[in-house]
């Protein structure tokens, strides 16, 4: 790709120099387009899943079912008015959605869809989504205060600090991943979880070496902190509508709360990819092997266009399991109330922290013994 | 690739010293941090531009995140410090800060010109020779990670464990700082003996 890439640069007579600038800059464009694809389809998702669990309709206007309600209502926020009230911190006002937005971008570059659809493979990859999700904390913070506005500063200020207190556990349930695969690679965790317990027949199925089996305490811990992390209910307290208005952007409209929108609902695709990746094996088929493989070997034997048809299938598996898991998460969105801001730090430091440790631990002796071959 | 290396360096250098700058000249307290923030960002891209990715993302979490955060709450719980305008005060104090600065800044000077080279002769802590070309290409497929695990388990084993024994001593004394003098700290294990 990249040798085409360049010769079309040649051809054109532009300087080889703003090609090999540029190329890097190609798999960012990829990633853009995909996260407004799914940020639309996600909010389509929600207002449809919630609907359904609590027996209403849902949108069904616009389009077919309400299929292009999203749509409709991305286009009311980019041509709605731009409002900023007199005594907002202009600056830091204009500059908190922009701190949010861009390290979730940054995130989605980073994340393993298929085996080649990894805009940066990176071999501290884990380390860095963490470093950079935590960075939007601060953009979180800064739009609080900016905004000159009670209500933001409270969801501002909570936001951080629960950010900060469910981190620990989200990032020592985390280590209990990278002890078992030995790397901070995605694509090599992923791998990692690959061939089964035994050759035996049923057992050499992709489903048994998934890291949830030996580390399922770390997976619950993970699931919780998770949707901690990404502010939904039940742990929704910074942006809780019936004490805050609407938290840290209640006095943002127009296109700046479409991108805190936007990097809200990111991160809930993001942390369920990132689950699936590091817990259930992210593309892997859940099956020995590919089912476009089996089936399709003995009528296509072009290589290269079965690895296409591969390549697609990991998509749908990845795709699969994350809206599975994004499922659930609204599921509960459904079902809980609001936790009161003491158990949510209760819960957290008495609870989840001690919970990680003890499932750190109890991988830490599994791999020991692995290792050593006792098992 | 050596001509985008240089971009990039002077980009982030640029960045970095325009940030740097802006820390100390921004005439809000709260544009002082947010630049700090732009300044821990740069460096850790100059340490992407060295091969040290470890070193790079603990910048970002520690240092971008962690310091920042801390300092934005101080700020925003300290109401009129943010509201206010500051400007560098001329006064004894002033000189002082200075003169501190001044001698870190001449100390870093000669470390990175003639002093590193003297040292790195004299002790065997840092090599003095530049990395060969396999070891870089190992560093940049395989990152540091690994690398700096082993050495602190193993050789700075010592060290380490002294540097978390701080920071316990930091925790016990946030916790005694904080506690009520008439707070329990009986926990579930132990209970109190009733006396007849």
């Amino acid at each position: 790709m990249h040798e085409l890439y360049m010769e079309l640069f040649n051809k054109l007579g532009i300087p080889e120099i703003f090609g090999e600038i540029t190329w890097p800059i190609i798999p960012f464009v990829c990633v853009a387009a995909l996260l407004i694809i799914v940020v639309l389809f996600l909010v389509l998702m929600e207002r449809k899943v919630l609907a359904w669990l609590t027996i209403r309709k849902g949108p069904n206007r616009v389009g077919p079912f309400g299929f292009f309600q999203t749509i409709a209502d991305a286009i009311k926020l980019l041509i709605k008015e731009d409002i900023m009230s007199k005594d907002t911190n202009k600056i830091l006002f204009t500059l908190a959605p922009m701190i949010v937005f861009a390290p979730i971008m940054v995130i989605y570059g980073l994340m393993p869809f298929t085996e080649k659809f990894v805009a940066i493979n990176l071999a501290a990859g884990l380390f860095l989504v963490f470093a950079l999700s935590s960075l939007t904390t601060v953009g979180i913070v800064l739009a609080g205060w900016a905004s000159n506005n009670k209500y933001s500063l409270l969801g501002g200020m909570r936001s951080a600090a629960q950010a900060i207190s469910y981190e620990i556990p989200l990032i020592i349930s985390v280590l209990s991943i990278a002890v078992i695969s030995e790397t901070l690679n995605l694509s090599d965790i992923v791998d990692a979880q690959s061939g089964g317990i035994s050759y035996n027949i049923l057992l050499n199925w992709n489903i048994f070496s998934w890291n949830i089996w030996p580390a399922f305490i770390g997976f619950i811990v993970f699931f919780i902190c998770s949707i901690a992390e990404v502010n939904r209910i039940p742990f929704d307290l910074p942006e809780a509508e019936s004490e805050l208005v609407s938290g840290y952007n209640t006095e943002y409209s127009g296109m700046k709360f479409a991108l805190f929108f936007l990097a809200e609902y990111s991160a809930l695709f993001i942390i369920s990819v990132l689950m699936v990746t590091l817990f259930m094996g992210g593309y892997l088929s859940p099956f020995n092997g590919y089912l476009s493989n089996i089936l399709f070997q003995n009528i296509i034997h072009n290589q290269i266009i079965l690895n296409i048809f591969v390549h697609f299938e990991q998509a749908f598996w990845l795709l699969a399991k994350t809206y599975f898991v994004i499922l659930i998460i609204m599921w509960i969105r459904a079902t809980l109330p609001r936790l009161r801001a003491d158990q949510l730090m209760t819960f957290s430091w008495k609870f989840l922290l001690p919970l990680s440790l003890l499932n750190l631990t109890i991988v830490a002796i599994v791999k020991y013994l692995l290792n050593t071959g006792n098992i | 690739m050596e001509v985008i290396y240089n971009l990039f360096f002077y980009l982030i250098s640029f960045v970095l010293i325009i940030s740097a700058l802006g820390v100390v000249f921004m005439p809000r307290i709260v544009y002082s941090a947010v630049s700090l923030i732009l300044a821990f960002i740069s460096v850790a891209g100059i340490f992407v531009m060295l091969n040290a990715d470890f070193l790079a993302i603990t910048q970002i979490i520690v240092y971008a995140v962690g310091i920042t955060i801390i300092l934005i709450f101080a700020i925003m719980l300290t109401g009129k410090i943010s509201e206010k305008k500051l400007w560098i005060a001329f006064a004894p104090r002033t000189l002082f800060a200075f003169a501190i600065s001044g001698a870190f800044f001449v100390t870093i000077l000669f470390a990175i010109t003639d002093g590193f080279k003297l040292v790195a002769r004299e002790s065997n802590i840092f090599s003095a020779t530049l990395p060969s070309l396999e070891t870089i290409e190992t560093l940049q497929t395989e990152g540091t990670t690994g690398i700096i695990g082993k050495a602190l388990f193993t050789k700075y084993v010592l060290p380490f464990e002294v540097l978390s024994l701080l920071l316990i001593a930091a925790m016990l004394g946030a916790i005694v700082m904080t506690k009520k003098s008439g707070d329990n700290l009986i926990n579930h294990t132990t209970k109190t003996i009733e006396e007849d």
